[in-house]
């Protein structure tokens, strides 16, 4: 893998924004990723920067976690365009506009009915692919937003097992912190 | 699923406007997305200005992808109406897209889609003293 490095903006827990770094740092955890984060970063959004290059960056997050499993994971292209790539798509075409829209409202109905959706039609697995760790930020966005899961019994019990997961639990502490500006390790497993 | 089905059709046949590494490939897949996304245009032209800073295209090395081809699309109606001062602002952006727009598979296809030739200044504003 290229030189990398990974910059979180400063974030607030309840936005969009840093469910989009939990996305990444999930994936750094998961996929063994050592790269050093750089936190309250100068940009608006998660970024990975190659280290090499700064002029090279990707700033999207679905593209980060996808990339690092490309790197990680022994998966061809053509199996992740036909495995959960839609899932990616609906969530940053169909959710992430409906995710800022309900946080302004304060109304998680409809995310929560669309997320339990999701996860009951796409066989979501318990295992952290691209589309399971963009769904578990997605769920943890709603929630810390003062949203319940006690009316959605299948995504609520899809979240109770993810978000035990070791990858879920320490990329949490690491966003919490680097949400604040403050030095946080990052303890990847080894590859 | 329009950007999975487009990467599909592309993996087929044009692999090559994917990308030519796993990184480029996630540079598509990233600004793909956003041209099919309901994102503030106003900030996708800043962000794309600021990526295309030292490139020529989308996916820097690769030449041209399907990214610079959906954003070209995207981004016609909202270059379409830059003013100059504007264009000038998004320089990066104005001499990318005019670029594409200038590139001989991108013409023919773009009559097909209606898609006018866009007269953009890219020298900067002479100075008024």
């Amino acid at each position: 893998m290229a030189t990398i490095k990974l910059q979180f903006p400063a974030s607030l827990k309840t936005s969009y924004r840093f469910a989009n770094s939990l996305k990444v740092a999930i994936s750094v955890h998961e996929y063994g990723v050592k790269a050093p984060i750089e936190a309250a970063a100068n940009s608006s959004s998660v970024r990975l920067v190659d280290a090499k290059d700064l002029d090279r960056f990707i700033s999207d997050a679905n593209a980060i976690i996808s990339y690092l499993y490309w790197k990680q994971k022994d998966v061809s292209f053509e199996e992740f365009l036909n495995s959960k790539m839609s899932i990616l798509d609906w969530e940053a075409l169909t959710f992430g506009p409906l995710a800022k829209e309900a946080a302004e409202k304060k109304n998680f109905t409809q995310l929560l009915s669309l997320l339990q959706d999701k996860i009951k039609q796409d066989s979501v697995s318990e295992k952290f692919g691209p589309a399971e760790i963009a769904l578990a930020a997605d769920i943890h966005f709603c929630i810390a937003n003062g949203a319940g899961l006690e009316e959605y019994p299948e995504l609520s019990k899809w979240y109770l097992k993810v978000e035990k997961n070791p990858s879920f639990v320490n990329a949490l502490r690491v966003c919490l912190e680097k949400s604040l500006g403050q030095p946080a390790e990052i303890s990847a497993k080894v590859p | 699923a329009p950007v999975n089905a487009l990467f599909k059709a592309a993996s087929e046949k044009k692999p090559e406007l994917l990308g030519s590494n796993d990184f480029e490939k996630a540079q598509v897949f990233e600004w793909t997305t956003k041209a099919f996304s309901s994102a503030n245009s106003q900030e996708i032209l800043e962000s794309l200005n600021e990526s295309l800073m030292n490139t020529t295209f989308i996916a820097q090395d690769a030449g041209i992808t399907l990214a610079d081809l959906a954003m070209y699309v995207h981004l016609h109606p909202v270059v379409s109406e830059l003013s100059a001062k504007e264009g000038y602002k998004l320089n990066n952006v104005a001499r990318w897209f005019d670029f594409i727009q200038h590139q001989e598979a991108v013409m023919e296809t773009a009559k097909g889609l209606g898609l006018e030739l866009v007269a953009l200044d890219l020298n900067a504003p002479k100075i008024q003293r």
